[in-house]
């Protein structure tokens, strides 16, 4: 196989889970801000609903390496 | 240990004379948790505050106007006051300061806003200085009317073709005109209707006689003048807050204490001639408080512990958190989620034991670390002078910047993004050129133990490790949690620990291939690592796969049908430890970012051997490192933050337990006087 096209599908893989998480944080990210200016208090949940989908861009970086560390089998020819 | 202090419902019981007495001696303790009496049984009454209140909130009101007025509530004192010093401070005093105050401020106010006034005028005054009559002609007539103001554009053009007979005087004016149309009372109307179309902005004329430019000059003499007056008010203000402010700031403290303490009955239960106190205490506190009571208020005053059901203990009791100094300033985090309930395990030793960790880990850079730790005890020693969170937090700071000093010494021999020594790549190329420590003169005698940029997979191996800890913890905290509580839940946490070793296992037999992958491996599956079928390229592990099985299997014993909701959450567990991954992104992430940079501006100052390009590179390269330190620090600990709270709290902890709030103070501006 090309080890380009993995190259490229790695980056797709943390390129595209990325911008999943982005969406996913927007949403979070603004009603975390306004439940901690209503109340300091509510500071540490909102951290952790607001870091909830960053798991997301996790996985496609887990998925992302395995592809970059694969490319060496390839490329060697 | 791991639990919240223990606690007592005690009630404190005596004739309503030494209620004040044993109020007092409570306040000082700092001790008891009062329960407010909220005058359910209808003969026994909610006391009254005792009778110093009144006078008490006369005077606190006397001092907090004179707060306000001299804007206090900033003031930086220099000095703490004795309490005797404000007691002996008399009501008259207080009332004169307040006066002298209170006629100061009004001054200054009249003052502001008679120049302001002036100001104002002059304003106006000026459009008329620019129209240039005289401003009597202004003044009333019975057959004329008058307009002034500014427009946008002339307004000879939309005067004239009304066809009457109007006089306009006309002057440039900033980008438009301004003006004084004069016309026959009966055609005001016409004309004041062309005007509105024009834009025009009306301003009367002030009823003042004279030129405008003359009056102008007069008001700005007089503005000046009320302006010498105004700062000399403004220093005596100034005089009287350097002179009082201490006193004032001291006594304001002092006295809020007090009508704390005199309006403490008011959360007691009475009679006609006794008191009750309802309340609760930590055990170890008990006899302290019983001898305090006994001291302050006599032996007519007795202190009875209560019996208190188990459940109404668990769900009544305030949590006060009890764990060695050292692992005291992590309690902030446990305070930011939420209080755990009385029956809870507290989890700041845990968090104590593993944030340093997993934060160490991410950061893994000797440069930064060491950065970390002073940038703690600047927090800890300068800005926690005056607050506890700023304090906590620089001391966790520095446990973090300790630990990844300690990671980026010895197991990735890196400072500042730059390893210590040429890393090569598995196939012999150095990475970037060789770029290290030692390629720039620098020789640090320790090799690494894994590199960030070559061994990944390690990396993610360590985090899949770390989680399978940190969770199975969490999961053994759970059963602890829900053992006297709920045995089915308790029994459903062993559960998950089975598909939890279930999961890990299986993720081992796909992750072996380098010396600390296969060591991990053999370490946990060496007995059963031969129990393996294929499945499309993959081993698969006939141990884990009966691990996960069997935990399923176990739910539907345990909850019937319920269980399909726990099937979904299979999913969510494999999703909980891929997501400890983020030690691993993290730490390579913010490692590649300062190896790239180092690499392009390294590469770009050497280049033309040029004086300016290499301080330009200086600065671009501290400015660069400056980005990596604070992005990288504040991902990783708000990340290492995020597994405890996330994959690790959510395991065991319910929170919303109630916090214990003694009765007491703490003084800032006052000191008790010793006697």
């Amino acid at each position: 196989m090309d080890p380009g096209l993995i190259a490229i599908g790695a980056g797709l893989a943390i390129g595209l889970a990325g911008v999943g998480t982005g969406i996913a944080q927007q949403g979070a990210g603004a009603a975390a801000v306004g439940a901690t200016a209503e109340d300091q208090k509510n500071f540490g949940k909102s951290i952790v609903f607001m870091v909830i989908p960053e798991t997301i861009v996790i996985f496609g970086f887990v998925i992302a390496i395995l592809l970059w560390m694969s490319m060496g089998q390839y490329s060697g020819g | 240990m791991i639990k919240p202090e223990r606690m007592l419902r005690i009630a404190i019981v005596g004739p309503r004379r030494e209620l004040g007495a044993t109020v007092q001696s409570l306040y000082e303790l700092d001790l008891f948790h009062v329960v407010d009496y909220l005058g359910e049984d209808p003969e026994v009454k909610i006391g009254h505050p005792l009778p110093q209140a009144a006078e008490i909130s006369q005077r606190l009101l006397k001092l907090r106007s004179i707060v306000r007025a001299l804007h206090l509530e900033e003031f930086k004192t220099g000095r703490k006051v004795p309490v005797q010093e404000i007691e002996q401070t008399s009501d008259q005093a207080i009332a004169t300061l307040e006066k002298e105050v209170n006629k100061r401020t009004e001054v200054r106010q009249a003052l502001t806003s008679k120049i302001r006034e002036l100001e104002l005028q002059d304003d106006i005054l000026s459009v008329f200085a620019e129209i240039g009559l005289p401003l009597d002609s202004y003044s009333d007539s019975e057959s004329l009317s008058s307009f002034s103001g500014t427009a946008p554009s002339s307004i000879t053009d939309s005067i004239e073709p009304l066809g009457i007979r109007a006089e306009v005087v006309e002057a440039p004016h900033g980008k438009g005109y301004a003006f004084s149309v004069f016309c026959a009372k009966k055609d005001s109307e016409a004309v004041q209707q062309a005007l509105g179309s024009a834009g025009y902005q009306e301003m009367r004329p002030p009823h003042v006689s004279g030129s405008a430019a003359g009056r102008i000059a007069e008001n700005e003499k007089e503005a000046e003048k009320l302006r010498e007056t105004l700062s000399g008010e403004e220093e005596a203000i100034e005089g009287l807050r350097e002179k009082y402010a201490s006193l004032v700031l001291a006594a304001e403290e002092h006295y809020s204490i007090e009508i704390q303490k005199a309006e403490a009955p008011l959360r007691v239960a009475t009679t006609q001639n006794s008191f009750t106190i309802d309340g609760w205490v930590p055990v170890s506190s008990l006899q302290v408080i019983k001898a305090a009571v006994a001291g302050a208020a006599g032996s007519s005053v007795t202190v009875e512990t209560l019996k208190v059901s188990k459940e109404e203990m668990d769900e009544q009791a305030p949590v006060k958190l009890k764990n060695p100094r050292i692992a005291k300033p992590f309690e902030l985090f446990i305070e930011l989620m939420s209080t755990p309930l009385y029956r809870e395990v507290d989890p700041t030793l845990f968090v104590f034991a593993v944030f340093p960790l997993f934060f160490g880990l991410m950061i893994g850079d000797l440069g930064y670390g060491i950065c970390l730790m002073i940038a703690g005890l600047v927090m800890w020693k300068k800005l926690g002078k005056d607050s506890q969170g700023w304090k906590r937090l620089g001391q966790i700071v520095l446990a973090g910047g300790l630990f990844a000093s300690l990671f980026g010494l010895f197991l990735f021999c890196d400072a500042f993004g730059l390893p210590f020594h040429p890393v090569f790549d598995e196939y012999g190329t150095p990475v970037l050129g060789g770029l290290s420590w030692e390629s720039l003169g620098v020789h640090v005698p320790v090799e690494a133990q894994m590199e960030k940029l070559v061994d990944v997979k390690d990396l993610l191996a360590i985090s899949v490790l770390a989680a399978w800890i940190h969770m199975t913890v969490g999961y053994a905290l759970g059963f602890a949690n829900d053992w006297h509580h709920d045995k089915k839940h308790a029994a459903t946490k062993v559960l998950w620990l089975f598909i939890l070793f279930g999961l890990f296992v299986q993720v081992l037999f796909m992750a072996r291939g380098s010396e600390l992958r296969d060591g991990i491996f053999l370490f946990f599956c060496s007995s059963f690592n031969t129990m393996t079928f294929s499945f499309s390229s993959i081993t698969v592990s006939y141990v884990a796969i009966l691990l996960i099985v069997g935990g399923i299997a176990g739910f539907f014993i345990a909850h019937g049908r319920a269980a399909m909701m726990e099937l979904m959450e299979v999913l969510s567990l494999l999703a909980n430890i891929i997501s400890y991954c983020r030690i691993a992104a993290i730490g390579v992430a913010k490692g590649a970012m300062a190896l790239a940079f180092n690499y392009v501006v390294a590469s770009l100052m050497f280049a033309g051997g040029n004086i300016f390009l290499i301080a330009i590179g200086i600065f671009v390269l501290v400015l660069l490192q400056l980005i990596v330190f604070s992005l990288g620090s504040l991902s990783s600990g708000i990340q290492a933050l995020r597994l405890n709270y996330v994959e690790f709290f959510l395991k065991f902890y319910t929170g919303g337990g109630v916090d214990f709030e003694p009765l007491g103070y703490k003084r800032k501006y006052s000191m008790k006087s010793e006697v």
